[in-house]
């Protein structure tokens, strides 16, 4: 088989587009880790949900797409802050342990709840991004467009458009309103922040919400890559993004939606496109699982905060 | 007196971001010497203990101690040079028995490894009663042996202190750095531990660089005397002299 | 807190005489296992043996040494697989196996570790748990000839090679309709008591003390000597040794391993059951397997007539109360099973340790007069507690059938204490008999005396029918 470069822009297309996504939940992850230097392993499960809250309301309930999702969010949102009230305040930060198993229980607890509710099969949840609207001049289906000779997906513009509307407003809320200010001054230093009258606690609850937002967002934009939404859909999906998000620096936010999109980029062009050409198709997805470990590992040899991350020095 | 320092910083600057916590501090000590280091808070003293036992690095400067360049080495290496230190937050291991405590601070010097451990090899047995009996006469020098089989956790925050002041005497340490050792003591207390860091010096053959807010207690004992403020060094010497210095008065009197 | 009711010196000879009793009622418990038990009893106990391993792999990490490893089922596997293959494809034997599998499981735990453990925070559990996530695909590449070893995705098949050869018949239980479940049973226990007997010794020393105290304070750990990433990658490497050996017994008990029995979710068990026995204890890892491999039974069977969700027969449910578990014992009870345990045993003994001349550090007999006669009393509760505790467990390997369980479970708690209970009480009653005993031990002595005889007649009997009527 011969290196086929005429396909190689569909393949970063594709790469940049789940890259996104992975970034989307990425950004979840770190919003809670830059408060508290928690790894949150439900996450994934707690965006799952978000995504059923969205099957719910628009294909049950039959609101319309977009305000499902508004409204899912914001569900999410409230869910977060819940859980960061109820469950993880109580205990002291600096100890790791007794949050991680709090946050491991909520992973199966979540998953096996949705598990019963709706079955472990897939679910087709509308595509946001299904068709492009009458006045684009599109090709195949009304799906695509063509750029640089090659199909760009309808799918990944919409996607790429989303996550930065998402990552404006995100801009705005943290820089602009109080309760991001705080955010902000907390995850760069507790203690001075609560010396300063910052309250702690409801700081780390306004982060949980926007993180479990964010992994509402990623899941509904994944969920058609699967074909629909399922209660185990997002196991590979929260790999890839701790993946992203290790590589960017965990305590950057910035650096995981770069992170994310890299790794995305990594799968779809070293594994998808190099990888077909030396394995055959077989292999895919296992070697994107593989690449996502390797990606750690590497970051974890070479530049353990990340490409963006900042080194610590622990006080004594 | 031509004696060769023992410890010598020379040019150590320290700087965390836009913070300079120690501004081209140099001084020297010489063997068997009671320094006082003091000044205000967030002056720089436990940063100063902090690029000694190499948990932290410095931004410039080097610290040598009996011609060996400290700043080449890693934290775990230190110890192998005799050089021991108390912390002003504790670091004790909490979840050890207090002998236990104790037996880890000789690490350095005990040689069991996975294999003989794990097989109780007549050596290791050895060494490990050795150690155990070592130990328990280190409680004994501090009147600790009440607590020995007791928990570390959960002790009163003064014999937590002295705990940590017999983990680092079992491993005949030739320098100990004393990180404020008589914080939440009763002024009895101090004055007896003042007279204890007195005789144990004696008894081993100690170099002691003491950090303590307790004015009567550093004057007390201190031979020489080194003031920071703000991370740099604004006197140097004798305590008499040092004392009645106007820009260390200064210091005290505009920090409180 | 009430005083204990007994005081004792270490290594005295009422300190020995207690150890004894509980060496008796762990040596009887095990003995009386196979032959109590149904084969798929026994096969669910190895299961829980196995997993105790498993568990104290993963306690080295996150409970001695206060690192998160959730990656510990991907060791389980290769330790699994390396066997698999060794045994059917090359036809080595399990005991030629073990030394291979213990080294690879070593490499492996080196190769993970050493990245990850350079650094501080959680980056261990980051990488452990892609390693989790990825393994059950790794084992489908056809490349290499990983496929054709691992069997790819319909799992590989071990011959059951395993039966007791001729000399090792008098084990019991080892013959008849339960012998190869029974002497699986068997090299499981010897398996597992030598890790026991290597991991406590190594937790107890010197390398071990350097583990716990980074665990507790890692720049106290690093002034005095100890080099962090080395200790922290040698712990976990032991660690990954450790599971790949329970991945070795694994394919021992089942005779057949597939990718997907090697999960995250695997990974998970292994942390319920560390959670529920209690982290940072060696026995909490020896009653978390139990409980895992009880809990996922039990919510196996019940999840059907209560109209729940199953997949193959293997429902969410487990999954819920795993997943509660955890929170609720993180919430209130964050020592575990057995931290309750020792709540129990701390108000009924309490051990003085000596001085470097042989001297207790406390004194030992500052009791009331009367307080002399609580101890024949104190010994029958110490008679009864343990076999209680354990024969609970017992009942809870055997719900099949509930009534049936209690009626087990009254039987065998009488097997259990009757031979101790008589040995307390006729110890009592010698000491009153020279006099340094009050006269009030004497109703709880001949008390304990009697349950002991009663108890003895049964397991005499039961013997008999066993052995000899061959019933
Ligand atoms: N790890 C650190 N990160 C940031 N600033 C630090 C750190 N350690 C110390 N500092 C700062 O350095 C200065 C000196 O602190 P310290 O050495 O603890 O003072 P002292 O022991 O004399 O009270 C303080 O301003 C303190 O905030
Ligand atoms: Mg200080």
């Amino acid at each position: 088989m011969t290196w086929n470069f005429d396909v190689l822009p569909d393949f970063i297309f594709n790469g940049l587009s789940l890259g996104a996504i992975y970034g989307t939940v990425a950004l979840a992850l770190v919003l809670i880790f830059k408060a508290t230097t928690l790894i949150n392993f439900a996450t994934g499960e707690l965006a799952m949900l978000g995504a059923f809250l969205v099957y719910v309301l628009h294909m049950e309930q039959g609101l319309w797409l977009w305000l499902s999702m508004l409204l899912a969010m914001l569900l999410s949102a409230g869910l977060g802050v819940l859980i960061e009230r109820s469950l993880t305040r109580p205990f002291d930060p600096e100890d790791h342990l007794p949050v991680v198993l709090i946050t491991l229980g909520l992973f199966l607890i979540i998953n096996a709840v949705a598990g019963d509710i709706w079955n472990y099969q897939v679910r087709i949840l509308t595509n946001p991004f299904g068709k492009f609207p009458d006045w684009v001049p599109s090709v195949g289906g009304d799906r695509f467009v063509e750029v640089l000779g090659s199909r760009l997906k309808y799918q990944s513009i919409g996607i790429w458009v989303t996550l930065a509307v998402a990552l404006f407003v995100l801009g705005l809320i943290l820089n602009k309103t109080r309760a991001g200010l705080a955010f902000r001054a907390v995850s760069s230093n507790v203690e001075s922040a609560r010396l300063v009258g910052v309250h702690t606690g409801r700081t780390l609850g306004f982060g949980w919400a926007i993180a479990s937002a964010f992994g509402t967002l990623g899941a509904v934009l994944v969920a058609p890559q699967l074909g629909g939404v399922n209660p185990n859909m997002m196991a590979t999906i929260l790999i890839y993004a701790l993946a992203g998000a290790a590589l960017g620096g965990l305590d950057s936010l910035g650096g995981a939606v770069l992170g994310g999109i890299l790794v995305g980029l990594i799968q779809a062009v070293l594994v998808t496109w190099g990888g077909v050409v030396v394995f055959g198709q077989l292999y895919m997805s296992i070697l994107q699982l593989a690449a996502a470990f390797l990606i750690i590992l590497i970051v974890l040899l070479f530049r353990p905060s990340g490409l963006f991350g900042t080194r610590r020095v622990e006080r004594v | 007196m031509q004696r060769v320092a023992l410890l010598e910083v020379s040019d150590i600057t320290v700087r965390f971001g836009g913070i300079v916590a120690l501004d081209d501090l140099s001084f020297t000590m010489d063997e068997g010497q009671i320094l006082g280091l003091i000044g205000p808070n967030g002056a720089g003293k436990t940063t100063l203990f902090n690029v000694v036992s190499r948990i932290y690095d410095p931004t410039t400067g080097s610290v040598t101690f009996d011609g060996e360049d400290l700043t080449a080495m890693s934290a775990h290496e230190i110890s192998r040079v005799g050089v021991y230190r108390t912390f002003q937050n504790l670091a004790l291991w909490p979840g050890m028995t207090v002998i236990e405590n104790v037996m880890v601070g000789d690490h350095t010097n005990t040689k069991a490894n996975v294999m003989s451990s794990a097989l109780r090899l007549p050596s290791m047995r050895k060494e490990e009663a050795d150690l155990r009996d070592r130990a328990w006469a280190a409680l004994e020098e501090l009147n600790l042996t009440d607590v020995a089989y007791s928990p570390a956790a959960g002790l009163p925050f003064g014999t937590l202190k002295r705990i940590e002041l017999a983990r680092a005497l079992i491993a005949n340490p030739r320098l100990i750095m004393l990180d404020e050792p008589a914080s939440g003591l009763t002024h009895a207390e101090v004055d007896s531990l003042a007279q204890d860091i007195k005789d144990l010096r004696d008894r081993h053959n100690l170099t002691v660089l003491l950090v303590e807010h307790h004015m009567r207690m550093v004057l007390g004992i201190s031979e020489k005397l080194v003031v920071l403020n703000f991370g740099r060094k604004i006197a140097d010497g004798d305590p008499d002299v040092v004392r009645n210095d106007p820009e260390v008065i200064e210091a005290y009197l505009g920090s409180s | 807190m009430s005083a204990p009711l007994v005081v004792v010196a270490k290594d005295s000879a009422e300190h020995k005489r207690w150890q004894y009793v509980q060496w008796l009622y762990l040596a009887g418990f095990l003995l009386l296992t196979p032959l109590v038990l149904e084969p798929f009893e026994i096969g669910k106990m190895n299961r829980a043996l196995i997993m105790s391993v498993a568990i104290l792999a993963v306690n080295l990490v996150v409970g001695f040494n206060g690192m998160l490893a959730l990656g510990h089922s991907a060791f389980m596997g290769i330790g699994a697989f390396v066997t698999a293959s060794m045994v059917q494809d090359e036809n080595w034997d399990y005991w030629q196996v073990l030394p291979v599998v213990l080294i690879v499981g070593f490499i492996m735990g080196v190769v993970i570790g050493l990245p990850a453990l350079r650094v501080k925070g959680l980056y261990l559990a980051l990488v452990t748990i892609a390693q989790a996530a990825v393994f059950p695909t790794l084992v489908n590449i056809d490349e290499l000839g990983i496929a054709a070893r691992t069997g790819g995705p319909n799992g590989k098949g071990v011959s059951e090679e395993v039966i007791a050869p001729s000399y090792l018949e008098w084990l019991p239980g080892v013959d008849g309709a339960r012998g190869g479940s029974a002497y699986r049973y068997w090299i499981i226990v010897l398996m597992l008591g030598i890790t026991l007997l290597v991991i406590t010794n190594y937790l107890r020393s010197r390398p071990g003390r350097a583990v716990l105290a980074i665990r507790d304070n890692e720049a106290g750990a690093a002034v005095y000597g100890v080099n962090l990433p080395v200790v922290k990658t040698m712990n976990f490497a032991i660690s990954a040794s450790l599971g790949s050996l329970a991945g070795l017994m694994w394919c021992l008990d089942k005779g057949f391993v597939a990718g997907q029995d090697f999960t995250f979710l695997l990974a998970i068990d292994l942390i319920i059951g560390l959670v529920l026995g209690g982290v940072g204890t060696i026995q909490g890892s020896l009653v978390g397997g139990l409980f895992v491999v009880w809990v996922n039974d039990l919510t196996k069977r019940i999840s059907i007539p209560l109209g729940l969700y199953t997949l193959n027969g293997d429902g969410p449910l487990a999954k819920a109360i795993f997943g509660l578990i955890l929170i609720l014992f993180t919430f209130f009870a964050p020592g575990g099973i057995v931290s309750l345990a020792r709540l129990v045993s701390s108000k009924l003994i309490k051990v003085v340790p000596l001085t470097p001349a042989g001297e207790p550090i406390e004194p030992l007999s500052n009791f009331d007069p009367g307080m002399e006669s609580t101890r024949a009393d104190a010994a029958v509760k110490l008679a009864v507690v343990p076999p209680v505790l354990l024969a609970i467990g017992w009942l809870l390997m055997s719900v099949n059938n509930l009534i049936v369980g209690v009626l087990a479970f009254g039987l065998r708690m009488t097997i259990l204490m009757a031979p101790v209970a008589m040995l307390v009480g006729s110890n009592e009653l010698k000491a009153h008999a020279a006099g340094n005993r009050p006269d009030s031990v004497q109703g709880p002595a001949n008390m304990a005396r009697l349950l002991g005889a009663a108890g003895t007649v049964f397991v005499i009997v039961y013997a008999v029918q066993r052995f000899v009527l061959n019933y």
